[in-house]
């Protein structure tokens, strides 16, 4: 499991329960020993091209040395990862480049692995186990889809969902008894990505996806991404005192979910540890 | 646009939060700090204080640091080398 920074050095909790979830679900994890940040998929990409290329290089030589694909949980690192290992694959040119910087720390880049999100493994195990396995169905949340950017696009690369009209975390919400609740702005970034640059846009965009969302029946928010996650967690408390609006949307990454309806308790789960209180649907 | 950015980058003008990321990759390998509250809850969470990635591997700091520097990323910013 490739663990990133932003969940071991931020939201632990999530990491804690998805090795929970996933190990109930017959899947062993194991870290990949000395990575480092992905590295981030849009700054470090957009400062220097060539280093961000071969850092990821160097994670994905790590990965390779171990003979596993690799388990992402975070979008980002999903989105730099598999869109370096993409372009080294079928750019030799660039890969020859790679390989001669990562010769001089005794590594090499082969492409011999693939690069997996949890919601992948998750949809893969299907329909049949996960159902077996629910013990506590989520009958009560009405969920909110938020796919994010990261997960989707470029979809001729990552090849995960339909990145106009994703359904993968529809169907897993299904799976656990909740309702998959649709709204217009589904595809609408949440605003994460331009924080650092420009936080009025930033909170603007967060603003008109909660808006969107308040029309809805949806009662909480779930996502595949941690910096999506906490955009919607702590977020909405700045939008709510920003704008003189009340947004209080329950928020859960995709493990969480999974497992509540395992069987986790809400402490096992984390939800104390979350900014938006939670306990309306517990 | 992203050969453009790079380019703005090496003639200064990437804004200052954006060389902040890159100068904690630089320094521990990561874009966001393991802090004494993050080590405590890890460990109530029942994980390892500390994750066995860069963060904890002097070995594997010097060869991101390598990387940064042969790529000419390091000279972005003003920043002392890790030492082991």
């Amino acid at each position: 499991m490739f663990l990133g920074c932003l969940i071991p050095a931020r939201l632990p909790h999530i990491e804690a329960i998805s090795i929970k979830v996933l190990d109930k679900l017959g899947i062993k994890t194991k870290d990949i020993i000395d990575a480092s940040c992905c590295p981030d998929p849009v700054v470090m990409k957009s400062l220097d091209f060539n280093s961000w290329l071969a850092i990821a290089a160097r994670n994905l030589s790590l990965a390779e040395e171990t003979g596993s694909d690799i388990l992402t949980l975070c979008s980002g690192c999903f989105s730099t990862l598999s869109k370096a290992n993409h372009l080294l694959k079928y750019n030799d040119e660039l890969k020859g480049e790679v390989n001669k910087l990562l010769s001089e720390i005794n590594r090499g880049f082969s492409g011999k692995i693939n690069v997996k999100h949890v919601t992948e493994i998750i949809r893969d195990i299907g329909k049949e186990t996960i159902e077996q396995q629910v013990q506590k169905p989520l009958k009560h949340l009405k969920v909110a889809s938020h796919p994010g950017c990261h997960l989707v696009r470029p979809s001729k690369i990552l090849h995960v969902d339909d990145p106009n009209v994703p359904t993968i975390q529809d169907e897993i919400v299904s799976w656990v008894g909740a309702k998959p609740v649709s709204y217009a702005l589904k595809m609408l970034c949440c605003g994460v990505g331009i924080k650092m640059v420009d936080p009025e846009a930033n909170l603007s965009l967060l603003r008109e996806k909660l808006a969107n969302l308040k029309e809805t029946e949806a009662n909480c928010i779930v996502t595949p991404c941690p910096f999506c996650f906490i955009q919607f967690d702590k977020g909405q408390k700045e939008v709510s005192r920003k704008f003189g609006e009340s947004y209080t949307f329950p928020v859960f990454y995709i493990t969480e979910l999974l497992g509540l309806a395992l069987g986790f308790s809400p402490e096992e789960v984390g939800l104390h540890l979350h900014t938006t209180p939670i306990k309306e649907v517990e | 646009m992203l050969a453009l950015r790079n380019l703005a980058t090496k003639e200064g003008y990437a804004p200052a939060p954006l060389k902040n990321v890159l100068k904690a990759l630089f320094e521990t390998g990561h874009e966001f700090p393991f802090t004494g509250y993050t080590r405590k809850l890890r460990r109530e969470l029942g994980l390892s204080e500390i994750p066995p990635l860069t963060i904890s591997s002097p070995k594997a700091l010097e060869e991101v640091q390598k990387l940064m520097k042969t790529t000419g990323a390091s000279h972005l910013l003003k920043s002392s080398e890790v030492k082991n």
